[in-house]
């Protein structure tokens, strides 16, 4: 009795010390995964009297920052508002982008009880900052290139995710949303307040032929050859070519490089709606892209029994898929990055107010979309798009000095300049809105490649129109950027 | 200013609770000569932690109220104060003899369950103190009225017939709150009769067990307490159930030894819980939406993870004494009370709570180690495990290590019948620890067998002989220091007294028959 009262109060100990350990399990390691959830009122939360934490672009400039009014209250102030409007966001208004889903890191204290302390004796209490993985130099010339138009910008690093740059247009001032609030809202035809570069959705036009190429690769139907006339007839309706220029004898690399838009509606027939299906699922359609801001998912919705119309339209990027240019971003690096997706990020570390980094964001993979060697086979087909096909003007070269750094990938010219291989895809989307939609996508260099650009101009007619943007950026990024 | 004051005051409330587990556990370490300890001295640091605890926690509550009606927080962080530290006060005029480790526990508890309780809802907070009062009074009153109650384990059939009367009337007259049909209204007063059923269960079964049973008259303790369980579970009240359950299995285990039983007891309910899985549909949404509360975050998971969201957003250090949301969560106030200290005073200090819940197992479990009475040692094992299994049900299911049963914790949560309940099963074990002096001429138990065993008995009495042998020596270093209490000194003259008892056992057994 005695040894069974012992035994029983060792069963007790175990099971409380177990409860201890489960708890302290839950708050220090497992809590990550849960406490940003939307559902989390804490995380909404401010307190008056505390200086919000500032938030720099990847260089350390300022972006947003509390600055203390006579009253003692703190306005926020944006730099370059326009150009981060839709990222950063702004914190009236129920608040929005960075300043929104990273509220409880911005408004969090570190070192409590000092800075309480220090706050007694009039010195400021201050959140923890952010730091953005956007560069203010791509900011710039996307916000330029965008300036007078619709449409949204989105350059990545391939290997990692890190969101480069990420502007949308038309924006607005954060720094006068409450002002204007009215105003943006009822702007239905812009619709200033929307993310385009996330929350936009658009038929991806001839970009998403690298998809289909894709599909062809891993079910080894390259080897089909065709002769475009410039229209061919399918099921019940006719399917041209851009123009209805007659492309003559076309294979994988020669169609893709000219975006023969009939070549990819057979080819489409021969794979059938299944396997089209099944390449877009592993690509990623449908599916949570895991970003931290409000984005909208890239949608798939052909299903295996779609009638041959359907079929062909979707292999070359009409039909009724739709994607974000961020999506289409994320396509390209991972074409880039043999195959892999990475999940995108645009903040990279929070700063104490002491200066200390925190909470450094760790890339993290999506999934293996594709193998490395189909990866490796569509990077040729992009090449040859630029090398001899509709995006000739999308070649840039850098300064010789940067020939070390990019040693790969790059071949002497005439001159003190390197040519630069870019691998890319233009698109021009049809669609019931108007003039179409320029698309271009585009990595570089392409045996190395560092940066990945997706370009979406609304209305702007062809995608060669979009090349300009995507080229201006990668050229900047790798002159003057990348180390 | 306030705000300040708040942050440090949480590492404050830290350094309290941590200096009372600490002492707790000395204690018990130096009672078994393992550590150099003054318990007399540990267990007036304990006394000082509540007070100071009482004290820094009423300042926060005071000063965020000074804006406007100041009035009823002073009132009741005084009255609270007044029914903390002089309730325990009076323990120590009225019963010197009884474990003040058990009661300081219990007064901590209470005192820590009263202010969270006041900043979710003051008029709650209100009522709590009113149970608090009744319940210590009873806890004061009980043990005199228990001493002079003829042998209690005589009584199993009125035990069993009363619980199953008050088994009765709940399925009869029962309403339903929060899911389970356990509540009777009498008048304006709600009233949870499955709280008292707990109390006369385990007197049932410690009375049932008071001879070590055998297997044969095992069936008919074992076939009541599977229909108590299943009326339990008929009234949807799934975690009474299961702690009845529990603590059956706990006192079959102490009475016979018997692992088989109780692998047997948990085998039958993993497979009887497997069958409510397939069979309720409430029981697999609440397994559901413990598995992946996620899923459905706004109506099926929205309590637990409302309950995640407390704990872990701040750290473990918690946001600060009446600066999170806890009242976001459902019924935070009974159920989830645990997730709200966790916010406040932060994970550290909720784990130092639940050591002070392992403090209350482990003076349950000395009370009846040192009983020479097998019905005493019973109903002492049993009250343990009614706490022991009720704290690990609701903490556990809080914190989403197992799945939600809404049972009280002890002392902390508001609940009127639980309180005051809990308060007597503390008056039953206080009493119990203190008649261990008045049993220990009894026979012990180890001889309560035959003769059969009576060899191991003796094998048994050698460790026991150079205990007293320790003991003695200790007799003789004491007189040369001051001795800390009368229960010390009752500790140490006890061998010495058991050994006349030994070599007299016929005769004191006469003595005791009559």
């Amino acid at each position: 009795m005695r040894s069974a009262i012992r035994k029983i109060f060792w069963l007790y100990l175990i099971l409380f010390l177990i409860l201890i350990g489960y708890l302290l399990k839950l708050c220090l390691y497992d809590s990550h995964s849960f406490v940003a959830n939307p559902y989390n009122k804490r995380l909404a939360g401010s307190e008056e009297g505390i200086k919000r934490g500032s938030i720099y672009d990847a260089n350390g400039d300022v972006i947003a920052e509390d600055v203390l009014r006579e009253d003692g209250t703190y306005e926020r102030v944006y730099n370059n508002a326009e150009n981060y409007a839709h990222t950063v966001g702004y914190t009236v208004k129920g608040k929005a982008g960075v300043e929104s889903k990273y509220n409880f890191r911005l408004t969090a204290l570190s070192f409590e009880p000092v800075q309480r302390l220090a706050g007694l004796f009039g010195n400021e209490i201050e959140g923890n900052s952010l730091v953005l993985t956007l560069d203010d130099r791509l900011q710039k010339i996307a916000g330029e290139q965008l300036r007078g138009q619709r449409g949204a910008i989105v350059a990545m690093e391939p290997s990692t995710g890190k969101i480069l740059c990420m502007v949308s247009t038309p924006s607005f001032d954060s720094n006068s949303v409450d002002k204007n609030w009215d105003e943006l809202n009822s702007d239905t035809e812009d619709s200033p307040l929307l993310n385009r570069a996330t929350q936009g959705l658009y038929p991806p036009g001839s970009t998403f032929k690298i998809v289909t190429a894709a599909s062809a690769i891993e079910n080894n139907a390259t080897d089909m050859e065709y002769k475009c006339t410039g229209a061919e007839k399918f099921g019940h309706s006719i399917i041209h070519c851009y123009n209805e220029q007659a492309h003559g004898n076309m294979d994988m690399t020669s169609a893709f490089a000219q975006s023969c838009n009939t070549y990819f509606g057979t080819l489409g027939t021969k794979l059938g709606a299944e396997k089209l299906i099944a390449t877009a699922n592993s690509f990623g359609f449908n599916r949570d892209i895991g970003l931290a801001l409000e984005y909208s998912k890239s949608t798939f919705p052909m299903e295996a029994n779609a009638d041959v119309n359907e079929i062909v339209e979707t292999a070359f990027g009409q039909g009724r898929t739709l994607v974000s240019p961020l999506f289409m971003a994320m396509i390209t690096s991972a074409v880039a990055n043999n195959g892999m997706m990475m999940q995108p990020y645009v903040v990279d570390h929070s700063l104490t107010p002491g200066g200390s980094v925190r909470n450094r964001t760790l890339p993290a993979k999506l999934s293996q979309i594709m193998s490395p060697d189909t990866a490796y086979k569509l990077k040729d087909l992009m090449c040859e798009v630029v090398n001899d096909g509709t995006a000739k003007n999308a070649a840039f070269s850098v300064s010789k000095e940067r020939i070390e750094t990019l040693a790969s990938g790059a071949s002497v010219t005439a001159s003190d300049s390197v040519k630069v291989q870019v691998a890319g895809k233009t698109g021009t989307a049809e669609n019931p809105h108007g003039d179409d939609h320029a698309w271009f996508v585009a990595f570089a260099p392409a045996d190395d490649p560092q940066i990945a650009v997706s370009v979406l101009l609304e209305n702007a007619g062809k995608g060669s129109n979009a090349i300009p943007a995507a080229r201006d950026i990668m050229k900047e990024y790798l002159e003057n950027i990348y180390q | 200013m306030t705000d300040v004051y708040i942050i440090f005051a949480k590492y404050f409330f830290m350094l309290y609770i941590a200096i009372f587990v600490f002492n707790g556990f000395m204690i018990n370490l130096a009672r078994q000569d393992m550590a150099g300890f003054n318990v007399a001295a540990g267990l007036s640091g304990q006394r000082i932690c509540i007070a100071l605890f009482h004290i820094t926690a009423s300042v926060i509550l005071i000063s965020n109220a000074i804006e406007y009606d100041i009035q009823p927080v002073v009132l009741f962080c005084i009255i609270g104060f007044i029914v903390t530290v002089g309730g325990n006060m009076l323990t120590m005029a009225i019963y010197p003899d009884g474990s003040h480790l058990l009661y300081n526990c219990v007064f901590f508890l209470m005192d820590i369950g009263l202010m969270v309780l006041y900043r979710l809802d003051t008029a709650l907070a209100g009522k709590q103190l009113i149970w608090n009062t009744l319940g210590i009074l009873m806890m004061l009153v009980l043990p005199k009225i228990l001493e002079v109650t003829p042998r209690l384990d005589k009584f199993k059939k009125i035990y069993i017939t009363a619980a199953f009367v008050l088994l009765g009337t709940t399925l009869i007259f029962g309403k339903s709150e929060g899911g389970a049909r356990n509540w009777i209204n009498i008048g304006p007063i709600g009233f949870q009769p499955s709280e008292l059923i707990k109390v006369f269960f385990v007197f049932y079964l410690a009375s049932c067990f008071a001879e070590k049973p055998t297997l044969k008259k095992l069936i008919v303790p074992a076939v009541l307490s599977a229909a108590v369980v299943l009326c339990l579970v008929a009234q949807t009240d799934l975690g009474s159930a299961l702690i009845f359950y529990m603590t059956f299995l706990i006192m079959v285990f102490t009475a016979t030894g018997n692992y088989l039983y109780f692998l047997l007891g948990i085998a039958a309910i993993c497979l009887a819980s497997m069958a409510a899985y397939g069979l309720f549909p409430h029981i697999r949404t609440r397994v559901e939406a413990w598995q992946n509360p996620w899923l459905d975050v706004h109506d099926k998971g929205y309590q637990i993870a409302q309950s995640l969201f407390a704990i872990c957003t701040w750290g473990i250090t918690g946001i600060g004494f009446t600066r999170g949301y806890a009242n976001s969560i459902p019924v935070v106030e009974r159920d989830f009370i645990f997730a709200a200290i966790c916010e406040e005073f932060g994970v550290i200090f909720a784990a130092g709570l639940i050591l002070v819940f392992v403090l209350i197992f482990l003076e349950g479990a000395r009370g009846a180690l040192e009983n020479r009475n097998r019905f005493l040692t019973l109903l002492c094992t049993g009250f343990t495990a009614l706490f022991a299994f009720q704290a690990f049900l609701i903490i556990g299911g809080v914190i989403k290590m197992i799945p939600l049963t809404g049972v009280t914790l002890p002392f902390v949560s508001y609940g009127g019948t639980s309180i005051v309940i809990s308060y007597i099963i503390i008056a039953a074990m206080q009493w119990i620890i203190m008649r261990n002096e008045a049993y220990s001429h009894d026979k012990p138990i180890e001889e309560v067998d035959t003769r059969k065993r009576h060899a191991q008995t003796r094998r048994a009495a050698a460790p026991e002989r150079s205990a007293s042998r320790k003991a003695e020596q200790n007799t003789r270093k004491n007189t040369a220091e001051q001795r800390p209490s009368r229960r010390e000194k009752a500790n140490v003259q006890r061998p010495s007294r058991h050994k006349t008892a030994q070599s007299s056992a016929a005769d004191s057994r006469g003595r005791r028959r009559k």
